[in-house]
C-alpha cells in the first residue's frame, strides 16, 4: 500500500495484497484502499465480495472444509453440508461468531475412496455420516488445541439444547 | 422520478436523422436510442433505466431491433452517432417484443408474483375498499408498492397473466426482511437488482450502496454486512424513490395509501426545498421532494412527524399544581399578559424572551408594547449561540436557490467542516453536478468523511483544527504568500498550499460549515470567512435558523438598544446567572430542564420536555400545517400567538426603550482572535482526549428533532462519536456508558462508533436534550475544543456482540 495511485485498476490487486497479508479484509484496510484509490468503501466491498477469494473477518479457529467433488457430491457430500450449515449456523465461505469455525467447501480432497469427505483442520473423515460430523465438530469445538484431544462426544444437558 | 434538469450545454446540437419504425425524426446525436424514442413520443418499456444517471444495461426490458444489423440492442446505452443517418430502429416487431418478455420473465423467476398473477386480483382490489383500519391493507399484501408498481405495469404491458404466466420455476430467495434503518424497510426479495439505488447513491447521496456477491447471490447492501446506518448513509432517501419495486419502502405510512398531496416549503434550514406532501384522511403520511435530490433526513422523513406526528401540540395547557390542564386562548392570553406586564414592571422581577430569529420582528412588536406600558425586557435567541460570530456575516451567506446556484457558477468549491450529513444534502448535488463539468472541490475537515475522497484536494486537520487551516489558507490567498501560519490546525503545510492554489484558481462557492462557529477560535474562522467572502460566494451551513437575514438585523442591533439595564445573554440563562421572573420561550427552547425562573411560557408545536416545567404552553402550528388537521385542532401560527400576546398587553406604541444586546459577544476582533487561537487552556485540565462539540444538523428552533420525531434518535446523535479503532483500544464497545472528564467536571454519554472522527477525539453534538454543554457557557468545558479524560463506567446493556457480526 505503499505506492499512491488513482487507478481503479489497481483495486483487486491491493485486495490481494491485503488477503495475503492479514488473512483477510478487515473494514480497516478496506478504508485504506477507498482512501488511496479515491473511491468509495462501498465499492471496494462490492467487488471484493464478488469473488470467493477473500475473507471479510479473520480466519476462524478451526477450517472444517466439505468435498463437493464428483465422487464425494454422489455419495452425499450435499447432505453433509446442510447439517454442517445448520449445526453452526452459518454457510460455506463464512465463520461462525464465536470466531470457532470456518465453513468452505472444496472440489476434491484427493481421497474420493473415503467419499463423502470432510476435513476438520487436518483430520480427514473419511465417510462420515451427520451424527459422526456432528461430534467430530463438537470436539474440535472445545479442545484448546485444536482439533486435537479425545473427549467423550458429548454431555446430555448440550444435547438436549440442540 | 426524474432527476433535477441537467444543465446541458446544447450548443453545437448535431441532428441525426433516424427513423422508429420508419417514421423519420431528427434527434440530437449523441443521446441514447431510448431518449430518443420519448422525446418522440414512442413507447419503448424499461425498467432499469432512471433518468439522469448513468445507464446501467441491466435489465433488457429496453431491447431494440435495428433494421439491418444483427440481434438486439439495449436502447438505454446505444447513442446515436453521426454515422447512424438513416438508421431505422424497430421498437415493436414481434421478435423483440418476444424477448422482452422473456426477459421480463426471467427476472420475474425470482421475484414474488402473487401480486401480478393471483387470479382474486380484481375482486380483492373491490373488497379493499371495505371499511377497515387501514384499507390498503387488506388483501395478501407482502409488497407496499402493490398498485403503484412498474414491474406490475410492465406484466400488464406484456399481457403475461393472459399469455401463460411466468413459465419458469419461481424461486423464493428468502431474505430476512432488514427493518434496522431508521426509516425505511429493506425487503431484497422483491428485488430486482436493477441497480437503480446504487447509482442514485453514488450521484446523489451518501454513495453507500453496491451489489455484492455475485450470481444468483447477488444482493443490493453496504457491504460488511452493515446496515445503511453503519456505513455511514445520509438518509436522503433518495434510493427508497427511486426503486421501481417495494424491496425500499418508508416505514412510516408505508401501508397508508395518500388520498391527496400538495405542496409545501421546507423550513427546516434556509434552502426551502419544495416538497411534496401525502395525505391521508388531513395527516401527513409521506413528504418527497417536488425535484430528486433535493432533500435531506430532515425534510423527508422528518416533515411528517413535525406536522402530523404524535408529539404535536393542540392546546394551550396550564400547569397546576404538577398537573396540566387545557385552557381556551382567551385565558392563556390573559395568564400570559398578566405574568409578563406584572414581571416587566418596575421591580417585578424581570422578563426575558428567548425567540427564534424568524420571529425577530414579532418579538420586537411585544417589547415596544410593553415599552408602551412602561416595562422593561430583555430580548435573545439561541440561534445566536449556534452561528456564533458568523451572525454578523450573516446576510452575505447565500440562501436556497441563490446558494445552489452560487455553487452551479462556481469553478472551485470550497467545504470546511460540512459534510451534507441528515442536513443540506441537497448542496452536495450541486457539488457533484459541478465536478462533473470539471470544476475543483477543496475539502477541509478533521473528519474523514465521504468528501474528503472525492476532493481535488483534501486538507486533514487535527480535531478542531479546520478554522486555523482555513485562517492560514485564506491569509495565503491574500499575499499570495505561504500558509507557515497553518501549523496550529495540524494539517500538512503542502496541502495547505496546493489547496490555496487551487482555490485562486477560478471562481469560488464556500460551503461554510458551522462546527468551527463554536470553536473557542471562531473569530478567526470569521475573519477568514469574511476575506474569502470577498472572492466569492459564502453559503452558509447548517444554520439551524430559517431566515439569517433576520438573525443579521437582530444581532446588529436594528432598533436601538437602550444604554441602561442588564442584558440578557443566553449563556446566563444556561448557567443560571440570570433569573427573570417571567421567562417566555418562544419557539426556541435550548433547553431540557427547566432554566430558572419564576414562571415559565414556552411556545412551540412540539411536545416540550417534561423537565422543562412549563407553567404555561403555547401551542404553535409548523410550517406547512395548512390543510392538515392541525389548525382546526387549536394551534394558531407563532405569528398569531405573538399578537394575541401583545393585543392582551394592551396598544403597542412606536417607541423602543427596551434591551437588545449585540452578538459581540461572540465576535471578538481579529487580533483577540489570534490570541485566542494561541491560547493554551483547551489542552489544560484535561487527558489525552479532545472533545469536539458541534451544533446537531437536526437542530431547529433550540432544539434537535430527534427528540421528538420518530427514527432519529436511531441515528446515534445524542452519543459519544470515537473512532472504531480508537474504542477498541480504549477497550470500550458502542454503547457503552462513558465518562469525559475535565477539571473534576464530568460529561456522561455512551458510546457511538463513527470511522470519519479523527482518532484522538471524541465528538458530541449538543443539544439541551443531550445534557452536554454549550461551548461558551462558563464553566470547566468553556473551551472547544477542550481535552478529556476517558472513563468508562458502565459497559452497554447487550454486550455489543450483535453490533455488529
Ligand atoms: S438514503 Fe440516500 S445516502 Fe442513504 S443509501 Fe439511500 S440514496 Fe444512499
Ligand atoms: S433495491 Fe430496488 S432500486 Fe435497488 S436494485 Fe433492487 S429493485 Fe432496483
Ligand atoms: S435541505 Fe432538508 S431541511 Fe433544508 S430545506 Fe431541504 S429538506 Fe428542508
Ligand atoms: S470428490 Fe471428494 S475427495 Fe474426491
Ligand atoms: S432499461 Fe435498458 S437495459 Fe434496463
Amino acid at each position: 500500500m505503499e505506492t499512491v495511485t488513482n487507478n481503479r485498476e489497481q483495486l483487486i490487486p491491493l485486495l490481494q495484497q491485503v488477503q495475503r497479508r492479514e488473512g483477510y479484509v478487515s473494514h480497516e484496510a478496506a478504508t485504506r484502499i477507498a482512501d488511496q484509490l479515491k473511491i468509495a468503501e462501498s465499492e471496494v466491498f462490492g467487488v471484493a465480495s464478488f469473488y470467493a477469494q477473500f475473507k471479510f473477518y479473520p480466519p476462524g479457529k478451526n477450517a472444517v472444509r466439505v468435498c463437493l467433488g464428483t465422487a464425494c457430491h454422489v455419495r452425499g457430500g450435499q447432505v453433509l453440508l446442510s447439517a454442517l450449515e445448520r449445526d453452526l449456523g452459518i454457510g460455506p465461505g463464512q465463520t461462525t461468531k464465536d470466531r470457532q469455525f470456518d465453513l468452505d467447501r472444496v472440489a476434491c480432497l484427493g481421497c474420493c475412496a473415503l467419499a463423502p469427505v470432510v476435513t476438520v483442520n487436518d483430520e480427514i473423515l473419511g465417510q462420515v455420516n451427520p451424527n459422526k460430523l456432528s461430534a467430530a465438530i463438537r470436539r474440535a469445538g472445545k479442545s484448546k488445541a485444536p482439533a486435537r484431544g479425545d473427549e467423550r462426544e458429548s454431555d446430555p444437558a448440550e444435547d438436549g439444547k440442540e | 422520478m426524474t432527476l433535477s434538469a441537467q444543465s446541458v450545454s446544447e450548443s453545437a446540437a448535431v441532428m441525426v436523422g433516424i427513423r422508429f419504425n420508419g417514421n423519420p425524426v431528427k434527434v440530437r446525436q449523441g443521446v441514447t436510442i431510448l431518449e430518443a424514442a420519448r422525446q418522440n413520443g414512442v413507447r419503448i418499456p424499461a425498467l432499469c433505466f432512471l433518468q439522469g444517471t448513468e445507464a446501467f444495461g441491466g435489465c433488457r426490458i429496453c431491447l431494440v431491433e435495428i433494421e439491418g444489423r444483427p440481434g438486439f440492442h439495449a436502447s438505454c446505452v446505444l447513442r446515436v452517432e453521426a454515422r447512424d443517418e438513416g438508421m431505422n430502429v424497430l421498437t415493436d416487431t414481434d421478435a423483440v417484443k418476444a424477448i422482452r418478455k422473456e426477459m421480463l420473465k426471467l427476472l420475474l423467476s425470482e421475484h414474488p408474483s402473487g401480486c401480478l398473477l393471483c387470479n382474486e386480483g380484481p375482486q380483492c382490489r373491490e373488497s379493499m375498499l371495505t371499511i377497515s383500519k387501514s384499507g390498503h391493507t387488506t388483501g395478501c399484501r407482502f409488497c407496499s408498492n402493490d398498485g403503484d408498481c412498474e414491474l406490475q405495469r410492465l406484466v400488464e404491458e406484456f399481457n403475461i397473466k393472459q399469455e401463460g404466466g411466468i413459465g419458469f420455476s419461481v424461486r423464493y430467495r428468502g431474505i430476512a426482511v432488514e427493518r434496522e434503518e431508521p426509516f425505511y424497510d429493506r425487503d431484497y426479495n422483491l428485488c430486482v437488482l436493477c441497480g437503480r439505488c446504487v447509482r442514485v447513491c453514488r450521484e446523489i447521496g451518501a454513495d453507500v450502496l453496491s451489489f455484492v456477491k455475485r450470481g444468483p447471490n447477488t444482493l443490493i447492501g453496504a457491504g460488511m454486512e452493515s446496515t445503511h446506518l453503519e456505513a455511514g448513509c445520509w438518509f436522503c432517501g433518495t434510493c427508497v424513490l427511486a426503486c421501481p419495486t417495494g424491496a425500499l419502502a418508508d416505514r412510516q405510512g408505508k401501508w397508508d395509501r395518500a388520498t391527496e398531496s400538495r405542496l409545501t416549503t421546507c423550513q427546516l434550514c434556509d434552502l426551502g426545498c419544495e416538497m411534496q406532501l401525502d395525505l391521508r384522511d388531513g395527516e401527513v403520511v409521506r413528504a418527497t421532494p417536488k425535484v430528486t435530490g433535493r432533500v435531506c433526513a430532515k425534510g423527508r422523513f422528518g416533515l411528517p412527524g413535525l406536522i402530523s406526528g404524535p408529539s404535536r401540540l393542540y392546546s394551550p395547557l396550564a400547569r397546576r399544581k404538577g398537573v396540566y390542564a387545557v385552557i381556551s386562548w382567551e385565558e392563556a392570553f390573559k395568564i400570559a399578559a398578566e405574568r409578563i406586564s406584572a414581571a416587566a414592571s418596575p421591580g417585578g422581577g424581570g422578563f426575558s424572551l428567548l425567540a427564534a430569529p424568524e420571529l425577530m420582528a414579532e418579538a420586537k412588536r411585544l417589547l415596544s408594547a410593553l415599552n408602551a406600558t412602561g416595562g422593561q425586557a430583555t430580548l435573545d435567541t439561541s440561534a445566536r449561540l449556534a452561528v456564533g460570530g458568523a451572525a454578523a456575516l450573516a446576510s452575505e451567506f447565500k440562501r436556497g436557490a441563490e446558494a445552489v446556484s452560487a455553487i452551479d457558477r462556481a469553478q472551485v468549491v470550497l467545504m470546511v467542516a460540512a459534510e451534507p450529513r441528515y442536513s443540506h444534502t441537497p448542496l452536495w448535488v450541486g457539488v457533484r453536478r459541478a465536478q462533473r463539468r470539471g470544476a475543483k472541490l477543496v475539502v477541509i475537515d478533521a473528519k474523514r468523511t465521504r468528501l474528503a475522497r472525492l476532493a481535488d484536494e483534501y486538507v486533514e486537520t487535527r480535531a478542531g483544527g479546520e478554522a486555523e487551516a482555513l485562517y492560514a489558507i485564506a491569509s495565503a490567498l491574500d499575499n499570495q504568500g505561504d500558509c507557515s501560519d497553518g501549523g496550529q490546525s495540524g494539517a500538512v503545510g503542502d496541502a495547505l498550499q496546493r489547496a490555496a492554489a487551487l482555490l485562486s484558481s477560478g471562481r469560488l462557492a464556500a460551503i461554510v460549515g458551522a462546527t468551527p462557529l463554536q470553536y473557542s477560535n471562531t473569530a478567526i474562522y470569521v475573519e477568514a470567512l469574511r476575506n474569502l467572502g470577498k472572492k466569492g460566494d459564502l453559503v452558509g451551513y447548517l444554520f439551524p435558523a430559517t431566515d439569517t437575514a433576520a438573525l443579521k438585523a437582530y444581532s446588529t442591533g436594528a432598533g436601538a438598544p437602550a444604554e441602561s439595564g442588564p442584558a440578557l445573554k443566553i449563556t446566563d440563562l444556561i448557567c443560571g446567572r440570570a433569573k427573570p421572573a417571567v421567562l417566555y420561550l418562544a419557539a426556541d427552547v435550548p433547553f431540557a430542564k427547566r432554566p430558572e425562573c419564576g414562571f415559565l411560557i414556552a411556545q412551540d408545536s412540539m411536545q416540550l420536555p417534561e423537565q422543562l416545567e412549563a407553567d404555561l404552553v403555547l401551542p404553535a402550528t409548523p410550517f406547512g400545517d395548512q390543510a392538515t388537521n392541525g389548525s382546526e385542532q387549536g394551534a394558531k401560527s407563532d405569528r398569531a400567538v405573538f399578537a394575541g400576546v401583545i393585543e392582551a398587553l394592551g396598544k403597542a406604541s412606536q417607541a423602543d426603550k427596551s434591551e437588545l444586546i449585540e452578538s459581540s459577544e461572540l465576535a471578538e476582533t481579529s487580533e483577540q482572535a489570534r490570541a485566542i487561537a494561541r491560547a493554551a487552556g483547551q489542552t489544560e485540565g484535561g487527558g489525552a482526549m479532545m472533545l469536539v462539540r458541534e451544533i446537531s444538523p437536526l437542530s431547529f428552533r433550540g432544539f434537535s428533532l430527534d427528540r421528538v420525531l420518530v427514527g432519529f434518535g436511531n441515528l446515534g446523535l445524542s452519543g459519544l462519536r470515537i473512532h472504531p479503532e480508537q474504542a477498541a483500544r480504549l477497550g470500550l464497545q458502542t454503547g457503552d456508558e462513558i465518562s469525559l472528564l475535565r477539571d473534576g467536571a464530568e460529561i456522561r454519554g455512551r458510546v457511538v462508533l463513527d470511522r470519519t472522527i479523527p482518532r484522538d477525539a471524541v465528538y458530541a453534538v449538543v443539544d439541551p436534550a443531550s445534557a452536554i454543554p454549550f461551548p461558551f457557557v462558563p464553566g470547566p468545558f468553556a473551551a472547544n475544543p477542550c481535552a478529556v479524560e476517558i472513563k468508562r463506567v458502565r459497559p452497554s446493556v447487550n454486550d455489543g456482540q450483535d453490533a455488529r457480526r
